[in-house]
């Protein structure tokens, strides 16, 4: 019997095929968009180190994310508690390869684009479950201007 | 401006009590009483919202495009150890 690879609707992407258990599930959604729980990781190689984020749900939602080490390389992660907890993290789990951190990014008309750093989106890679993390610390902005990042 | 000491409140028209509970550091823990229908949030994520919301809309590709060749170092990406 032949299985078949679930699939995605994307307006990016057109139909993309995926292993199953590959997508991020966001239990809470994300702020601004409560209903949609599962989002598709894809990567464009000569698009590194970006990361789409395809909603399952909704083939218009796509978002355009980045490591945040990619922008501020010693990164401090300060999520509450009930976060991390959301996906199955300890309060002190430190950032290391079982947790993904990234920032969103906004376009604005002019191509000019920003982090979001103060409220990265970090998955647990053991489960994928995933939380955007409000920071209650002010010590990153919410919108990080990217071509910044060479003068930090 | 209104100074506040701890336990002292502000009160906003008729129905809302914001109590400063707690101060340790630079924080402060308070205590909003208002009607339920009054939605209180923490600012920061409605400016998460607006963010995400701006995030969300179609981008052309060229400005991805152009953001990857230009001002992104070639990094690995999700690749797990």
């Amino acid at each position: 019997m032949v299985q078949t690879m679930p699939k995605v609707l994307s307006r990016n992407f057109g139909a993309v095929e995926f292993a199953p258990g590959e997508q991020f599930v966001f239990p809470h959604g994300l702020p601004g968009f409560p209903g949609e729980t599962a989002f598709l990781p894809v990567e464009i190689p000569d698009q590194l180190p970006l990361v789409y984020l395809q909603s399952l749900r909704t083939p218009d939602l796509c978002f355009v994310a980045l490591p945040v080490n990619c922008l501020v390389a010693d990164f401090q992660l300060s999520a509450n508690a009930e976060d991390l907890s959301l996906i199955d993290l300890g309060p002190d789990a430190a950032r290391g390869p079982q947790m993904l951190c990234l920032a969103l990014l906004c376009f604005g008309d002019d191509g000019t684009a920003a982090a979001n750093l103060r409220a990265p989106v970090i998955v647990n890679m053991h489960n994928r479950r995933g939380v955007q993390a409000i920071q209650n610390e002010d010590r990153y902005p919410i919108r990080f201007p990217l071509k910044a990042q060479r003068e930090v | 401006m209104i100074r506040r000491r701890c336990s002292e409140s502000v009160l906003l028209g008729e129905d809302i009590e914001i109590q400063v509970l707690e101060i340790a550091g630079n924080r402060v823990k308070l205590g909003i009483s208002a009607p339920r229908e009054m939605l209180v949030l923490r600012k920061e994520l409605l400016e998460t919202e607006e963010f995400n919301r701006d995030a969300s809309r179609a981008v052309p590709s060229a400005h991805v495009l152009r953001l990857a060749a230009t001002v992104l170092k070639p990094q690995a990406g999700l690749a797990e150890d």
